[in-house]
């Protein structure tokens, strides 16, 4: 293996190569920083030319270059106009709007590219070490123990969500049943549609995330008039060093949850970013900072959200089997250039992976170098006049929402959960578990399903026996979610104490 | 009648919608035309949202019950009250323009429909400079126009007016 | 369309020997206008050609699709670009395609458990793929094998059939979702053969595969083509495979082993709206003809580990009411139970 690896090494390092991941990075950056813009439909344009160019030591880095740029550009809208584009940047709105506000978006910007790009770096050296027994590991993840780590997520963000535990579970369970309007990914038939053919996909992510995170703060703005619309965000400082040191911690931890959660497929970004921020929010010696501005909070999102990569195109390349979007078009790409994923890929073609890993790993360094310099850029956004801001960012909301899927019911998603972050809000009720329950219920009842049907009738041999790690999780969870609800709550009441003091 | 604070109204409406989808999951909730054992068919359709909409129902009562020993039945409020100071046409209409321009969108087409809304709201935000209003609801949506359609080559609705307006300009940018 | 001139001497002549000259100059004046759009429209295409393929991206249609559509460019003068419409399991793409003008302009890549079965097994009162659709080609077809993994307990079809005879209801089959390519054959195994499998759900043909090498389930079913690399590698034992006759050495085709003739095809077949003009369907029939002797297609397709087994539409006919007789009866004998 060893052997392959320099070959691949060799073959890896060249300038063109370097070059068309760079432009893969800028495109997905930019094309990310746009909302509704899926870095899916990105890459399903720009597949064709990967084909055109020929080689594919060019072509599939610089998809994986788009795919890479396109995650961190999410963050861009999320930080600057609290409007996360993709579920993957939900959690970095929490502080990094926040900050935004505070008059330092700069900071979090470039917060979230060094954790982004450490977080990746390590995750994808991480993946070419290890990716035969990260093979075997992914390959033993069946449903069973998929449902029960997803179950153990949604206790988790129910448990620690803003305000107390009973809130945070009617808004988990709201999103939960959201999830099920639409089709039964079993037999295909409608629930809760009355008959409409637009409900019958049931709706779409990104509307919600405009909807629920950016308009009630337009709403904000428009409630305050005037007073509001004078005001001019600043650019704000750059990023001490010293700063960066504090969070290295954290990006540590997301890291290492990132990666773990990589390695399970079908839990995807929107929850290791969750899983990311819950544990350093748990992790941290002022844990009521967090959603009020904590540049922590978005280095621990971000890295986390990155560190999935690596892991998840582990399957893609072992065994052919695509995990999400993305990877399903990373396939197609792939047997264009007359490569065929899959347990003979490694055996046949192995230099040509390796090359493609290793230019990934590189790709991150390159990373860097582009978002230092688009960073004060992006930031100067911001600056213009707040009347002149508003206006603007919901354009781009209502812009985005349409762009995603050409869908005119799209809108009125975007509208119906605008109206209810908006009631959220002024009851003091936390969206994030609702939006995590959307995405995370209908994943759940199907593998659920599933596994009841693997199950069959002798389920206690199923579950002691045959899938002891399910019941395992399954035991853990109600212990962890009281332990970790009793611990939020024991600083919360601190937090209030200390405030009233 | 209705207790004043915000988030025990949220609830009671969550409990609200939460019951009535249980009892009438019978008509909301499509039964496969061919029915099959379980063998075959992995889960109900109805299993898991009823389980849901139990678990739902269960945990706002609870919480509606600590409310209410908290004595948040006996004090009831405004039906809407404007939370800010000032008058409350300024959220009204906000709302109500977007609902307009929303179901506009596809009528009226993305750039005129755009122009409404930005102008609208940078009024209502507090800008009362109309070259400001004017050149930003007119620049920004058709340069995001051009870009989506010329660059990303991706549909956005347009009316044949617009579309005619700028095909020239169209035509004038390098070919992609 | 060529203008008939022994048509227009005759109508000329009716005309003028019955009198009817005042007539006679709008209606030929309309008779010129009609003939000379019908002349330009003989140059059918004349704008790009929109495919809907309603299948997810990536997946094994989208391919076939983008590799037919590459070559066939070159037939019809005009480009014909893929409009991806997932969702649904096809039937917002469908729609979309029957709502869509009879012109020529519009077309549908569908496969033959959409257009014949899923008329059961979905509720849709928005169109009859038999009345609002004309097949212009199949493309080709897949034919499903029954995959077992190589360190199992099942060397030989024989040895599956008896364990899940005595075992009913014990022995688990990884599918790719419900009333597609790889339930349907596996369904109507059960019926023919009287066995009881329990079905267990997957997103799609690769985790279905992975579950069996994970060794979650005992028995599967796939394609060969995808699963060449694995029986090479010796992971993957292929038992039967679909089909009157064997395609692989020492493996019994569906035929042998007591199943219909038909069982376990997949036809990737173009459709286009009833109503498209049938000259237009002759041009795009004959442009799909003569993409098959074109080699690099072949090659293509081979790499994608397909075959091109190219059927006129009109053919394809045949095998579409084949079809529609096959599920109905599928569907009857599940409605009994």
């Amino acid at each position: 293996m060893i052997e392959t690896l320099l070959v691949g090494l060799d073959a890896a390092l060249r300038i063109d190569t370097f070059v068309w991941i760079s432009a893969g990075l800028l495109l997905g950056m930019l094309m990310g920083s746009l909302p509704g813009f899926t870095t899916t439909m990105g890459m399903s344009v720009l597949v064709p030319i990967s084909f055109l160019v020929g080689d594919p030591l060019i072509g599939i880095p610089f998809l994986i270059g788009v795919y890479k740029g396109g995650i961190y550009g999410g963050s861009v809208p999320a930080i600057l106009v609290s409007m996360p584009g993709t579920g993957a940047s939900i959690a970095t709105v929490f502080d990094g709007h926040e900050l935004t506000k505070k008059g330092q978006p700069r900071k979090a910007l470039e917060m979230g590219l060094y954790a982004s790009a450490i977080s990746d770096f390590f995750s994808d050296v991480f993946t070419l070490v290890m990716i035969i027994p990260v093979a075997a590991v992914v390959l033993n993840f069946g449903p069973p123990e998929i449902a029960s780590v997803m179950f153990l997520s949604l206790v988790i963000i129910a448990v620690t969500s803003t305000g107390p535990v009973i809130k945070g579970l009617i808004m988990l369970c709201l999103g939960v049943w959201l999830g099920f309007i639409g089709a039964d990914p079993f037999s295909g038939m409608a629930r809760y549609t009355f008959g409409t053919n637009e409900l019958y996909d049931g709706f779409h992510l990104i509307p919600m995330l405009i909807g629920l995170f950016a308009l009630p703060e337009i709403f904000n703005a428009v409630k305050e008039g005037d007073r509001s619309g004078s005001r001019i965000a600043f650019v704000g400082e750059r990023l001490r060093l010293a700063e960066l040191k504090r969070s290295l911690r954290t990006i540590c931890r997301s890291t290492v949850i990132g990666t773990g959660i990589g390695l399970v497929p079908g839990l995807g970004q929107p929850i290791a970013a969750m899983m990311g921020y819950i544990a350093a929010k748990n992790a941290s010696k002022t844990p009521e900072n967090f959603g009020k501005g904590e540049l922590d909070g978005v280095a621990a999102a971000e890295a986390a959200n990155n560190a999935v990569n690596g892991p998840t195109m582990v399957p893609l390349l072992t065994l052919g089997i695509p995990g999400d979007a993305v990877t399903a078009l990373l396939l197609g790409a792939f047997m264009m250039q007359g490569l065929r994923p899959g347990p003979t890929l490694l055996e046949t073609s192995g230099e040509t992976v390796f090359a493609i890993l290793i230019a990934m790993v590189f790709a991150n360094v390159l990373f860097l170098i582009i978002g230092y310099v688009t960073i004060p850029l992006f930031a100067r956004v911001v600056t213009i006049r707040r009347s002149l801001l508003i206006p603007v960012t919901i354009m781009l909301a209502f812009a985005g929402t349409y762009l995603a899927r050409g869908n005119p019911f799209d809108i009125v998603t975007l509208i119906g959960f605008g109206l209810v972050g908006i009631a959220a809000r002024t009851a003091r009720f936390d969206v994030a578990p609702m939006v995590m329950g959307f995405i995370l219920g209908r994943e759940l009842e199907y593998t659920f399903g599933q596994t009841l049907a693997l199950a069959g009738e002798d389920w206690m041999r199923f579950a002691f026996v045959e899938r002891i790690g399910m019941t395992a999780v399954l035991i853990a969870t109600p212990i962890i979610g009281i332990l970790l609800g009793t611990r939020m709550n024991r600083l919360r009441q601190r937090a209030i104490a200390r405030e009233q003091a | 009648m209705i207790p004043r604070q915000a988030d025990v109204r949220f609830t009671i409406v969550v409990l609200v919608l939460a019951t009535l989808a249980l009892a009438f999951s019978g008509l909301l909730i499509v039964d496969p035309p061919i029915p099959l054992s379980n063998d075959l068919l992995a889960m109900n359709p109805r299993v898991f949202p009823s389980l849901i909409l139990v678990g739902t129902a269960l945990v706002a009562v609870v919480f509606l019950i600590n409310q209410a020993r908290q004595g948040a039945f006996k004090t009831t409020g405004p039906l809407v009250s404007s939370g800010a100071p000032g008058p409350l046409w300024r959220q009204v209409g906000f709302l109500i323009i977007t609902v307009t321009c929303a179901l506009l969108l596809t009528t009226l087409g993305f750039v005129t429909t755009m122009f409404l809304l930005m102008a609208s709201t940078a009024v209502l935000v507090g800008n009362r400079n109309p070259i400001q209003i004017l050149s930003i609801s007119i620049l920004i949506p058709v340069s995001f126009f051009i870009i989506v359609t010329h660059v990303l080559r991706t549909a956005l609705p347009e009316a044949d007016v617009i579309q005619r307006m700028l095909a020239p300009l169209i035509q004038l940018l390098p070919a992609f | 369309m060529s203008i008939d001139p022994v048509g227009v001497a005759a109508a000329s002549r009716w005309f003028g020997s019955r009198g009817r000259v005042r007539l006679a100059a709008p209606l030929f004046c309309a008779a010129v206008l009609a003939i000379s759009l019908t002349v330009a429209q003989a140059q059918y295409p004349e704008k790009p050609i929109t495919l809907i393929v309603p299948y997810a991206a990536g997946g094994s249609s989208d391919l076939n699709a983008r590799v037919f559509t590459t070559f066939i460019n070159e037939y019809l003068g005009q480009p014909m670009l893929i409009k991806l419409v997932p969702g649904q399991a096809g039937q917002k793409g469908t729609l979309e395609a029957v709502r869509s003008a009879p012109d020529g302009y519009t077309l549908l890549f569908t496969d033959n458990y959409r257009d014949q079965l899923h008329r059961y097994t979905f509720r849709n009162d928005a169109y009859d793929t038999n009345t609002d659709l004309v097949p212009v080609a199949r493309v080709n077809y897949g034919e499903i094998g029954i995959i077992v993994r190589t360190d199992g307990p099942y060397a030989t079809w024989a040895e599956l059939e008896a364990d899940a005879r005595a075992r009913p209801g014990q022995l688990t089959m990884s599918h790719s979702g419900l009333w597609v390519a790889l339930f349907v054959p596996a369904l109507q195994i059960m019926n023919n053969l009287g066995l009881q499998l329990r079905m267990v759900p997957y997103r799609g043909g690769g985790p279905a595969k992975a579950a069996l090498m994970a060794g979650d389930v005992d028995v599967s079913m796939a394609f060969p083509a995808t699963v060449a690399a694995d029986v090479e590698a010796g992971r993957i034992r292929i038992l039967a495979t679909a089909g009157p006759e064997r395609i692989l050495e020492g493996v019994p085709s569906f035929a042998e082993i007591g199943l219909p003739a038909t069982t376990g095809f997949m036809h990737r077949v173009v459709m286009a709206p009833a109503g498209v003009p049938e000259d237009r369907l002759r041009v795009l029939r004959e442009a799909f003809a003569r993409v098959q002797a074109e080699e690099a297609y072949q090659e293509l397709m081979d790499q994608l580990g397909e075959n091109t087994e190219y059927l006129d539409g009109v053919d394809y006919e045949l095998v579409r009411r084949q079809q529609s007789n096959d599920y109905r009866e599928l569907a009857e004998s599940l409605l009994e139970q």
